[in-house]
């Protein structure tokens, strides 16, 4: 208590401190005038200073004159110190960045309720693949389980919104009623829905909620109009149906589950969004897309898989049947959600780390060099009593003077990198929309800063603490020598900044290896001149067929078509098939497409045997199908496969392999049906329309429209692009880390060339003397200047031997994260030029300064 | 540490709070105090003397107002506070305590 009180009376002093000083001094002069001899009084100032430091602030001046000293020797040397503020800026502002996405997107639980016990649950197809789990199982999972708290099934499906002004298409989940508690998740408003609720309720997404209900808490019990499309068995053809739906409730915008909503509908969705759920029930029979289960607690994922495992034996057993699922896969659902990007994420965190170490290195080795000149005010400090802890804590405040400024300004990077980042990966990053500039990122940056600053600033300021008075007094003229020491720690530096620009090239390197090689891979398709637009919702089938036939006839369309969804979107549609002949059990997997007969004239497929498809294949009985070589391959090695029966129909033709799923990921065997014969492939995604032009693609997008409206008005048009950039939307992953890891390599390559060009110009500078008498007894001025050159490429050398000794000590490591981190001869021989000419160009300068020395001039100066 | 004023080291503190319980004073005043107390046997200087005040202060064991000095100068005049009188109160008790035992020793060896 007494403690509080004296630091209470510390602060109120510290508040008056001014007042209390004049209080102070009139008291001793007060004091000096009644001595009846005042020479005796002692020294009043220093009698002051004394009385002070009781108050233990003493610090605090001492650090306001630092401050005061430092931001003035800053003004002073602008050049420096824009260089450091703005390597430092580009640096932090980077690293906060990536991290504030690590940080949102990784780092954080996921937003339920103990998260950590939330698994995926998937089933093992006999197709191969992992994933809808069937309804009969989960209730069986249910019943038996006693590893589970709970379970939920769900899946994506879209929607169209009666709005005021017409209808919106909205990305709908619908799941079972265990959805909700199985999170443990509030709503905003109102309330959720669970078991017992019946259907025809509705919980909306804030976004949603804003979008169209202008954030109206009255919303919560009106009823809104749904219409979707819905497989009917007996019809055999995907009907529109319009339900009602009472809103009762309303999510907060963190709350997306599930992630990635538009990963289920990449090329028909635009952008990732949850809009509503919605809880359903499924029929006997079917499947749930995704299915995720509550542990309970202490249960371990093996022992939970083996339970499920054991049920699905059981089930063999008891409930036989021909899609029986041959196991269970448990995923912890952070992983399962974060998975695809975690790596990426990570790997980018630990570039920008580089790309900071190497800004680090880059402000140390300029301080150095500032330090070096300033040999001479240290010395002088120290010899009008500055202790070597003044000196320090002076060259510390400097050091972190630059690093706050250079953090400030980073603030305004990281800001401007962030929103860039956010904007290109919002449909693509789970959780995206919860990353934020928020306290932890500003906590994270400002320790950054601080270390960095630390790290940069105290090797100076240890040096010159210790730099000896006496050899720099010795030292002749204005120039100041600096000790050995200096000089290893600044080519140290230099060596540091070279490695880590290699391996940052290296890595982009390796991306734009991959991405060429990605650029050169043939995709089966001609993409030029090619438009393709989705077309939402479901319509009747004739109606396909219709406004094919219309665009077709359209000027400047050389051919139009459709299918279900454009390739190199990442979707598959997984069936199996049995051809007449072979043994009973064998039902090899295919991926199954959806087309109209135009679709392969306007992707520039090629037909390799048998015929086209034709609208009226649909009522032909048994009916046909095309397959792709690979299906022909597998299947029908040496044979024609144009003719053979299977359980499917009949093979009309055989058409050419297309990289469906990613431009990486050869063709598997495929059959394409013809749009009116398929049964029920995911009926509420709509149809994607190709359209081949004879002139610019994006020109023919006014009069198809027009036509496909003048056919059936109630369509709307969606992800209208170029088939060339989809192909680029297909890579854009490694597009990013191009543009990133690119601007990484670049800005450690010119660190590193300003970190070198500042060491061999110092170097240069104080050894002019020495070269200044070569050149007097007659060396010839090339070979001084190579002398230059060499001493850095001698750095570069060492620089690049570091680098190429540590990237290749991590390689096993990173190739474990991906296949980029393959270093190949040629990559690697294309980066040490780069840099070696690099390293040249920094030392030139120096080189020529040197070869045009005067040695009259330079020796007379001493 | 022996000091020139003659003060045995740690009781400045002691004989200023001691010259203030009876009254209020200024710094010179206080330093006038000792000496005439002690018959000029003890002599507090200015260096010891103000950071000692700066110390009380601290420890809130004296208050200080505003006030003018017999020269009509500004100065501070010093107070005693209740937990200077306690101070006072434990300083006085072990000084006499310590002052006993070393005068026993000195008498008794």
């Amino acid at each position: 208590m007494s403690l509080m009180g004296e630091w209470f009376r510390r602060l109120t002093y510290l508040a008056n401190r001014s007042d209390r000083d004049d209080e102070l001094r009139r008291e001793m002069e007060a004091h000096r005038d009644m001595m009846g001899n005042p020479s005796r009084f002692g020294n009043t100032l220093r009698l002051r200073e004394e009385s002070r430091d009781v108050w233990g602030w003493t610090w605090l001046d001492n650090v306001q004159r630092d401050v005061r000293f430092a931001s003035r020797t800053l003004r002073r040397a602008p050049g420096f110190t824009v260089t450091v503020i703005v390597s430092l800026a580009l640096a932090t502002g980077a690293t906060t960045a990536i991290f504030s996405i690590v940080n949102g997107v990784l780092l954080r639980p996921l937003p339920f309720v103990q998260a950590e016990r939330l698994v995926q649950v998937d089933e093992i197809h006999q197709t191969g693949g992992a994933g809808a789990i069937a309804f009969g199982d989960m209730q069986a999972f249910r019943a038996e389980s006693v590893s589970f708290e709970r379970f939920s099934g769900y899946e994506l499906t879209t929607r169209l919104l009666e709005t005021r002004d017409g209808s919106e298409r909205v990305t709908a989940v619908l799941t079972d009623r265990d959805f909700f508690p199985l999170l443990g998740v509030s709503p905003l408003i109102g309330r959720t829905y669970a078991a017992g609720d019946p259907a025809g309720l509705v919980v909306l997404s804030e976004a949603l909620w804003q979008r169209q209900f202008d954030r109206d808490p009255s919303v919560i019990g009106r009823t809104i109009g749904l219409s979707g499309n819905r497989w009917d068995p007996t019809a055999r053809r995907s009907i529109v149906v319009r339900r009602e739906a009472t809103v009762i409730g309303v999510m907060s915008q963190i709350f997306q589950f599930p992630y990635g909503a538009s990963a289920g509908f990449a090329g028909s969705m635009p952008e990732s969004r949850t809009d509503m759920w919605i809880p359903d029930e499924r029929p006997d029979g079917g499947r749930f897309g995704s299915a995720t289960g509550r542990l309970k607690p202490g249960v371990s994922l093996g022992a939970a898989a083996a339970e499920l495992d054991a049920i699905e034996k059981r089930l063999d057993i008891t409930a036989p049947g021909p899609y029986r699922a041959l196991g269970v896969r448990i995923v912890p659902l952070a992983d399962e959600v974060l998975g695809p990007v975690a790596k990426s994420l990570w790997l980018l965190f630990g570039a920008v780390g580089l790309v900071l170490a190497a800004a680090c290195a880059n402000v140390a080795n300029l301080l150095l060099a500032r330090t070096a000149a300033r040999a001479h005010e240290v010395v002088t400090r120290a010899a009008l009593g500055a202790s070597p802890r003044r000196l320090i804590s002076q060259f510390l405040v400097e050091s972190l003077l630059l690093g706050l400024a250079g953090g400030l300004a980073g603030v305004i990077v990281a800001r401007w990198t962030l929103a860039l980042l956010v904007g290109i990966g919002a449909g693509r990053i789970p959780r995206a929309h919860e990353i934020a500039l928020d306290w932890t990122a500003f906590a994270f940056m400002l320790a950054v800063c601080l270390v960095v600053a630390v790290l940069f600033g105290l090797a100076p300021a240890i040096l010159a603490a210790r730099t000896d008075a006496q050899e720099i007094t010795k030292a002749s003229g204005g120039r100041a020598t600096t000790s050995k020491a200096f000089g290893r720690l600044r080519d140290g530096l230099v060596i540091a900044e070279v490695a880590l620009a290699f391996a940052l090239a290296l890595g982009a390197g390796g991306v734009m290896r991959e991405l060429g090689r990605l650029a050169r891979t043939e995709t089966g398709m001609a993409v030029e001149g090619v438009m393709t637009l989705h077309l939402s919702p479901r319509i009747p089938d004739n109606d396909y067929f219709a406004i094919e036939e219309r665009v077709q006839r359209l000027p400047g369309v050389a051919a139009a078509g459709f299918v279900q969804l454009v390739p190199l979107q990442n979707w598959e549609w997984i069936g199996d098939i049995h051809i007449t002949g072979r043994p009973r059990e064998e039902r090899p997997r295919i991926e199954l497409r959806t087309v109209t007969p135009g679709y392969f004239k306007a992707l520039g497929i090629p037909i390799r045997s048998g015929r086209n498809l034709a609208a009226g294949d649909a009522i032909l009985d048994p009916g046909v199908f095309l397959v792709n070589e690979s299906f022909a391959r597998l299947h029908f090695p040496g044979e024609d496969a144009v003719g053979r029966a299977t359980d499917r129909g009949l093979i009309a033709g055989v058409v050419g392999d297309v990289r469906q799923a990613t431009i990486d990921r050869p063709a598997a065997p495929e059959i394409y049906q013809v749009v009116n014969r398929n049964a029920g492939v995911a009926p509420e995604l709509g149809m994607s329309l190709i359209v081949r032009t004879s002139g610019r693609p994006e020109a023919i997008v006014p009069s198809v429209r027009a036509a496909v409206l003048d056919v059936n008005p109630i369509v709307a048009f969606f992800n209208l692009k170029t088939m060339s950039q989809v192909v680029a939307d297909s890579l854009w992953e490694l597009n990013l880390y191009r543009w990133l890891i690119g601007l990484f390599a670049a800005l450690a390559l010119t660190l590193s060339a300003i970190g070198l060009y500042g060491v061999i110009s110092y170097g240069v500078s104080s050894r002019t003397r020495e070269f200044a008498v070569r050149l007097a007894i007659g060396s010839d001025p090339s070979g001084v200047a190579r002398l230059v050159l060499e001493r850095g490429l001698r750095l570069t050398a060492a620089g690049l031997i570091v680098g190429i000794g540590g990237t290749l000590a991590i390689v096993p490591f990173l190739r474990r994260l991906s296949a980029l981190f393959t270093p190949d001869a040629l990559t690697l021989g294309a980066i040490v030029m780069l840099l070696v000419t690099i390293s040249l160009m920094a030392c030139l300068v120096p080189a020529l300064r040197v070869s045009r020395l005067n040695p009259a001039t330079a020796l007379r100066h001493d | 540490m022996a000091r020139e004023d003659g003060l045995p080291p740690g009781t400045l503190v002691m004989l200023i709070l001691r010259v203030l319980a009876s009254q209020p004073l200024h710094g010179y005043a206080v330093a006038r105090r000792i000496a005439e107390l002690s018959k000029d046997e003890l002599s507090v200087e200015e260096g010891s003397l103000y950071p000692a005040l700066q110390k009380l202060l601290l420890k809130g064991w004296v208050k200080a107002s505003p006030a003018v000095s017999e020269t009509g100068r500004q100065v501070r005049e010093y107070r005693i506070t209740a937990s200077g009188s306690r101070q006072l109160d434990l300083e006085r008790q072990n000084f006499t305590r310590i002052s006993h035992a070393i005068m026993t020793i000195l008498e008794t060896a």
